[in-house]
């Protein structure tokens, strides 16, 4: 089946419609989480939609499941991008989701549970991006005892545990563990983990976070140890930073409309305060994050085979900057009420931040950056 | 395990060539112009004070350590509570700080408590030293019991012993007998926050709140917001401009909570120092006594900017506090954390990282000590220039540590997502750090246009 612009650009107008008259209102209030039940629903919906991938083993053109057109990435980063400037919440919780779907449908696992947030991943290990070690691996480098030591024990799921930032009702976690010297992908139900529930996170109210580890000896569906795996492997990386800096740049998106709400409407100095330099700079800061996003974001409109790992990387380490001080100034614009969970603004700089860590966070991505080799895209 | 004598990528001290470990071994004459002992960098900075402000700190330090540290999860997780109820431990706190001084030391002896020896420093100093020792164990609770100091400005700065004697001394009194008297200092209004910070911004606002003369006082109609502290106050010095006059008539009074006519009508729910609530206040013909008017008539716009000017320091001192608690953290994270068999702080690239988020910090400290120490009269420009400075960078600090600690840093059992929500709020209030920027322009014309028409020769 073929899949063009013009179908991408009229799947996100309904995407677009989606959030404007679901999401948008259950996010309205940003001091009232939303709640379980309402994340489930939404999900459904979507999934009903189309717009996250459904239970089978078939490949549609939901979020993340076909990565082969230009246009499919074209609406993949501009679903989590619609949804993230109403929820950036919702929208990672649908992006790790789609992509533990990608990983089942690849190794022919069946789904865990029927609930389209049922399944969640983690991309990295206990700490960091795998750094140089993960860059040489999955460039196709031959393996060293040093990275294999690094690799052994940030993939070492039983001894350390991993933050894992997911719906609370999630059933089944798919990561990387390191198995008889090399990674393999493991999916294992939540009962069978070792799971702690922690007290509420930085960021992401809709979600809650957890410390978990494997249990010793306990039940997992595991791919195989192979190039395929591999190259899974690079495919998830990469998409993985890739929602995460299309979920930012929604985020900002919201952020902007917001801080341009008010400073159109709040008065200081005799005027509004869109008529101050001071607060034109700001807007600028903003405005300039998402259009730089954008303008990336573009860039990476191609079948995922020809993106390259390397720039997804150096695009999230730069954009992460700009995404945080853009969120920044979208407090500062709204000054002390931009304190106050009720305006908004407070909650989207703490999902910038918490997004900015998500997947063993930007700072250790220019130590992944620097070890690449020159591999495959 | 034995202990580790050095890190990766450095030599241990024996080593031949060590630095530390060689000049030992240089020429009697020499060796005091070269040797020095690597102490820990908090006693090194605390010996560097004068006597007196070291004791203050130190006694700082372990009061936040006793006494806040223990409350900072319990009360930044606490429900949000309705106006006029608090979490019970917020009372025992504030009993227990009122009692060891911490809610009068502002004054020496008759008044206050601070002691005499310290007296001869700005109190801006050591007050500086204690909000470091507070906002790094808890930023909450630091605002809970400075806004209380904030709010007593205005009567220090009235210029009249009488207010002093008859409104100061009692409330420092109750505070040391275990009966917390807070007090609250209310400027803000809803509509206008940068306004009311802000000369330029001033000279067009309309008043919100208003003060009408009658017989005997006067009564106040209108509202504050985002009051630190108003929840808990017992007295406030609200600021009001007079019946059909502008903001140049703003003048302070001394308001008793238990006044008909106020009222609390809200608690913000915010985004960090949940431990000190931001309230909303409203006077519907509150009374206020003549005599009760802090200053006098219409010096309410210049009490206001003073206040400002002596709490801007302070402010900035919260943020080394931030930032020294985000590096703490961090280092105590890479110590612990192994990767691949090794301490992340073996990693140079961890190093590089840690050793920035200290130099800044000290760098930040530097700053404050140099200004609060000349702070008898602090000057706007340097107060501005210091509040904004440091507590932007105190917030790159924070994010610097969770940086470091990157999925880690999300979860509230590691404290720095606390921290950097916290130190969010030392960037907005105290006027945003847009107007601290623009207030050291104003306070810096008369030097950028000299009356006579001289060449200008600035000097920075």
């Amino acid at each position: 089946m073929s899949f063009d612009f013009e179908d991408a650009q009229s799947l996100l107008s309904e995407v677009e419609s989606f959030c404007a008259g679901r999401v948008v209102p259950a996010a309205s209030r940003p001091q009232m989480p939303m709640s379980g039940d309402l994340l489930a629903t939404l999900s459904q919906e979507a999934r009903t939609l189309g717009i996250l991938p459904a239970a089978g083993p078939e490949a549609g053109f939901a979020l993340w499941e076909d990565v082969t057109h230009s246009a499919a990435l074209m609406l993949h980063l501009g679903i989590l991008a619609a949804v993230a400037r109403a929820d950036a919440g919702l929208a990672l919780a649908w992006h790790r989701a789609a992509l533990a779907r990608v990983v089942a449908r690849e190794l022919g696992w069946r789904s865990a549970a029927p609930g389209p947030l049922a399944e969640t991943l983690v991309t990295v290990g206990h700490w960091g991006t795998g750094g140089g070690a993960l860059a040489r691996r999955l460039d196709g480098a031959a393996p060293s005892p040093s990275d294999d030591t690094d690799l052994a024990d940030w993939l070492d799921r039983r001894t350390h545990a991993t933050t894992v930032i997911a719906p609370r009702d999630w059933c089944a976690l798919t990561w990387p563990v390191w198995r008889e010297g090399t990674i393999v992908w493991e999916r294992a139900a939540r009962v069978d983990l070792i799971v702690e529930a922690m007290r509420p996170q930085h960021g992401f109210d809709e979600l809650a976070a957890y410390r978990v580890r494997s249990a010793a000896d306990g039940p997992a569906e595991r791919g195989p140890a192979d190039a395929a795996s591999l190259r899974l492997h690079r495919d998830l990386v990469k998409m993985d930073m890739l929602g995460l800096t299309a979920i930012g740049s929604g985020a900002i998106a919201h952020a902007e409309r917001l801080a341009g709400d008010y400073a159109a409407m709040r008065r200081q100095g005799g005027r509004v305060i869109a008529e101050h330099d001071a607060v034109r700079r700001l807007t600028a800061e903003i405005a300039t994050a998402r259009h730089v996003a954008e303008i990336l974001l573009t860039a990476f409109v191609a079948p995922l085979d020809d993106i390259d790992l390397g720039r997804v990387a150096a695009a999230r380490i730069a954009l992460s900057d700009r995404f945080r001080d853009a969120a920044n100034a979208a407090v500062q614009i709204f000054g002390g009420i931009g304190y106050m969970r009720d305006t908004g603004a407070e909650k989207i700089l703490r999902d910038v931040n918490a997004l900015r860590l998500q997947s063993g966070g930007t700072r250790d991505l220019a130590q992944f950056l620097a070890g690449r080799q020159g591999g495959p895209a | 395990m034995n202990a580790s004598t050095h890190l990766d990528g450095h030599l241990p001290l024996d080593h031949p060539l060590s630095p530390r470990g060689r000049f030992a071994t240089l020429p009697l004459l020499t060796r005091p112009l070269v040797e020095y002992r690597a102490e820990d960098l908090w006693e090194t900075d605390t010996a560097r004070l004068p006597r007196a402000l070291a004791r203050i700190r130190r006694r700082a330090r372990d009061f936040a350590e006793r006494r806040l540290a223990p409350l900072a999860a319990t009360l930044d997780l606490a429900d949000h509570l309705p106006p006029g109820e608090s979490h019970p431990a917020v009372h025992d706190l504030l009993v227990a700080a009122g009692r060891e001084g911490w809610l009068s030391y502002f004054l020496p002896p008759p008044f206050g408590t601070m002691p005499w020896r310290a007296a001869i420093h700005p109190p801006i100093w050591s007050c500086a030293l204690i909000v470091e020792e507070f906002t790094r164990v808890c930023g909450g609770q630091m605002l809970l019991l400075s806004a209380h100091h904030l709010g007593a400005m205005p009567l220090v700065l009235s210029g009249s012993l009488a207010t002093l004697r008859r409104f100061l001394l009692p409330v420092y009194r109750d505070c040391r007998r275990g009966d917390p008297h807070l007090m609250a200092f209310a400027i803000t209004e809803p509509a206008a926050g940068s306004d009311v910070e802000d000369g330029h911004g001033a000279a067009h606002h309309r008043p919100g709140v208003v003060a009408k003369p009658v017989a005997g006082g006067y009564l106040l109609n209108g509202r504050k917001c985002f009051i630190s502290g108003g929840d808990l106050a017992r007295s406030l010095t609200v600021f009001a401009a007079l019946d059909g006059e502008g903001m140049d008539s703003w003048t302070c009074f001394l308001v008793d909570a238990a006044s008909p006519g106020f009222r609390v009508t809200r608690t913000e729910l915010k985004m960090g120092m949940r431990a000190s609530g931001a309230a909303e206040l409203e006077f519907d013909d509150v009374f206020v006594a003549a005599d009760r008017v802090v200053g006098r008539l219409r010096d309410g716009w210049a009490l206001n900017r003073a206040v400002l000017n002596a709490s801007r320091i302070p402010v900035a001192s919260m943020g080394v506090g931030f930032a020294r608690a985000a590096t703490e953290i961090a280092v105590d994270f890479a110590l612990r954390h192994r990767l691949g068999g090794r301490r992340l702080i073996d990693r140079q690239d961890v190093q590089t990282h840690i050793a920035d988020m200290v130099a800044e910090t000290r760098a930040m400290r530097s700053l404050v000590w140099q200004e609060a120490r000349h702070a008898w009269r602090p000057r706007q420009l340097q107060a501005s220039a210091t509040k904004f400075h440091v507590t932007d960078r105190a917030q790159r600090v924070c994010e610097m540590a969770m940086d470091l600690l990157a999925d880690h840093a999300t979860l509230h059992e590691n404290r720095l997502e606390k921290i950097l929500r916290d130190v969010r709020l030392t960037r907005i209030f105290e006027g945003t750090n847009q107007i601290n920027r623009l207030a050291v322009i104003e306070d810096w014309q008369s030097e950028l246009l000299p009356a006579d028409g001289a060449d200008l020769a600035v000097g920075v």
